[in-house]
């Protein structure tokens, strides 16, 4: 049963993301990538995985996607912003790259039962996760903190630049 | 509280000397007036050069094990120890990346003394000097991939330093995209890793892989997955350090970028790229080596004479060297892809990345006078410079020659150690190919010196601009091509 509803929702998925892709609309793709999210959260909760699967709804589809909706609509899209038409080149390119990923994806998932064998902790809750957190991947939320300092400061940067050039010229 | 200095704040010296640094700035930034750039600028100067202090201090003490009491405890810190690698290697790239750092930011803050620029400028180096430094040691793909991210996010804004620029803001946006789909790449590789192994850490990955590949059959999905996230890594870390037919945003990038930053990137981020592919390549994938060397051989072919016959038809100087730079990198592939019969040999591959990154620092520092003082890059703006400033142009034509590979260099001796290396791994004909590919690019760097020396001076009466400190850095990258080819062991440095 669970293994139906993973491939029911692995395709939704797969399609969803397609559909931001291939959209011609600024706020198609945006709501397809909503679509997709909840696609990738319904995922992690047949995985068993119900924390990471909550997160990926709050932060992506409740903060993420709504934050590129606002800036869509507050770029106000004219009619010829759009993409109009598809080029077929690299629509084809990007078939043909597909095509021979699932492909080598398929092949490898036929033979599935290797996947069992290793042993991958499941982090499902909270607890354990906070415990991973602070213990085996300490340096990596360590590093993570410095990451985003740079992150905000690298956003202010880009941001203020102008500010502080008019503000130097008067 | 003894074993929390000698494990955790000594080993992290280098690295928290550079962090440390980055949150004096922060704080620093609530101030900012102009006349408190060069306080910022000798802070962060200052954290890059006591990082160096800390790492030779560390080398004189040398002791890497993970001690008794460490394990006994088992706690965070044993975790600790796992992630973070610390070795010689790690202490000699630590090394190159804080020399090369602090060369540039004297010249970055000559850029920035001659032109308006957001006030966090210092900030974000140190935060790209931490990235690297998190880089070299990383013990785990998915430290890795943070620290790959800290190096790049950062750079893509010096990049865009002058937003008024149009091809500022195009360089910095060509080197976005490329950087972003190179990240994402990464992370689909290490999770087929992941997936096939079940762990993160490299060195269980090394032997997980030298146990799992070595059965007679090995499961098919197992071989797809290795080989498929060892291409995409590969992929990944080769549009870092501009690998052809991954160096699309280089010659774009380079041009754009503040001359300053460009002698940053293509100094220390490519001695940090090759690191990740030393640290991927050579510590995990050398079972497999018979599949990845004669791919990466022939990229590395490739490379050199995309790089040095484009570079041929340039006529910008920071596009001649963005593109001598492709060919660069094709050199030091050479240099990583020799591990066979004997082993990888770090010597000869640290010491081509120093010269090259010195050389290209210090040319880059010769352009940054030009473009300051006549706002182009062109390569006739060199015309008869070499009498009118004697002491630039002997020190432009040493980094130039050095650059070539001519004999009373470093260069030469670099381009020697690592073709001797690709010849006792059997690539006999690859190095024919580089030899050839170096004999085509000398053509562009001596016509550098033709320019300095041989055409007729059009700016009579326009000296270029007092910089004492740009003036230093040029001396000290020319003096140190004739020191590291006199004395070649400098570089050298115990197992």
């Amino acid at each position: 049963m669970r293994e139906v509803f993973f491939m029911i929702f692995s395709i939704f998925t797969v399609l969803a993301a397609l559909g931001v892709v291939v959209s011609r609309h600024a706020i198609f793709s945006a709501f397809s990538l909503v679509l997709a999210f909840f696609g990738l959260a319904i995922l992690y909760l047949l995985w068993g995985t119900s924390f990471v699967s909550m997160l990926q709804i709050l932060i992506y589809t409740g903060a993420i996607v709504v934050l590129f909706v606002f800036v869509v609509m507050l770029l106000d899209l004219k009619k010829e912003e759009t993409l109009d038409s598809a080029k077929t080149g690299p629509l084809v390119m990007a078939g043909l790259s597909v095509w021979f990923f699932s492909l080598l994806i398929l092949r490898a998932l036929n033979r599935a039962t290797y996947f069992k064998s290793t042993n991958v902790e499941a982090a499902s809750d909270i607890k354990s996760i906070s415990t991973l957190l602070f213990s085996k991947y300490l340096w990596g939320f360590e590093i993570l903190s410095v990451f985003l300092l740079a992150l905000i400061v690298s956003a202010c940067v880009l941001a203020r630049a102008e500010y502080m050039e008019r503000k130097a010229d008067q | 509280m003894n074993t929390l200095v000698t494990q955790f704040f000594f080993p992290l010296s280098p690295v928290l000397s550079i962090v440390g640094g980055a949150v004096l700035l922060t704080v620093l930034e609530f101030f900012p007036e102009a006349r408190l750039q060069r306080v910022k600028a000798s802070v962060a100067a200052s954290a890059t050069l006591l990082s160096i202090v800390f790492t030779l201090l560390l080398w004189a003490t040398g002791s890497f094990e993970i001690s008794s009491e460490v394990v006994e405890t088992s706690g965070w810190l044993l975790e600790f120890k796992r992630t973070y690698r610390l070795d010689v290697f790690t202490l000699a790239l630590y090394f190159g990346v804080g020399l090369f750092s602090t060369l540039a930011i004297f010249l970055v803050h000559f850029h920035f003394q001659h032109r308006k620029g957001p006030q966090e400028i210092y900030l974000l180096l140190l935060f790209v000097i931490s990235g690297m430094q998190f880089l070299v040691s990383a013990n785990s793909l998915i430290i890795l991939f943070l620290a790959l991210e800290l190096m790049s996010l950062p750079t893509y804004v010096l990049v865009a330093t002058h937003r008024r620029d149009p091809k500022s803001c195009e360089a910095s946006l060509k080197y976005f995209l490329f950087g972003a789909f190179a990240s994402v790449l990464f992370v689909l590789g290490a999770a087929f890793l992941y997936a096939s192994y079940g762990t993160l850490h490299l060195g269980l990955l090394a032997e997980r892989i030298q146990v799992y590949l070595s059965y007679e059959n090995s499961p098919f999905e197992l071989l797809v997955f290795t080989y498929g996230g060892l291409t995409l890594l590969m992929i990944a870390g080769g549009f870092k350090i501009g690998l052809a037919p991954f160096h699309m945003w280089v010659p774009d990038t380079y041009e754009g970028a503040p001359s300053a930053v460009t002698g940053f990137m293509g100094s220390a981020i490519k001695l940090a790229g090759f690191a990740l592919f030393v640290r991927l390549l050579w510590g995990i994938f050398i079972p497999v080596s018979s599949h990845w060397v004669p791919v990466l051989n022939t990229l590395a072919i490739i490379s050199m004479f995309v790089g040095n016959l484009a570079a041929l038809a340039q006529t910008n100087l920071k596009r001649i060297f963005a593109y001598s730079s492709v060919a660069h990198a094709g050199y030091l592939m050479l240099c990583v892809t020799a591990v066979a019969p004997f082993g990888p040999n770090f010597e000869a591959l640290y010491y081509y990345l120093i010269t090259y990154g010195l050389m290209f620092l210090g040319v880059f520092a010769v352009i940054e006078l030009l473009e300051t003082r006549y706002q182009s890059s062109e390569l006739h703006e060199l015309s008869g410079m070499g009498f009118t400033h004697p002491i630039l142009g002997v020190c432009l034509s040493i980094l130039v020659l050095s650059g070539a590979g001519i004999p009373p260099t470093a260069g030469f001796l670099a381009k020697y150690f690592v073709f001797l290396e690709a010849v006792k791994a059997g690539h006999t004909f690859q190095v024919v190919l580089a030899v050839i590919s170096s004999l085509i690019g000398a053509f562009y760097y001596l016509r550098v010196l033709v320019y300095l020396y041989m055409r007729e001076n059009k700016r009579e009466g326009i000296p270029l601009l007092r910089a004492p400190t740009v003036f230093v850095c040029i001396v000290f990258c020319a003096l140190s091509m004739l020191y590291l080819a006199a004395v070649p062991s400098s570089l050298t440095f115990g197992p």
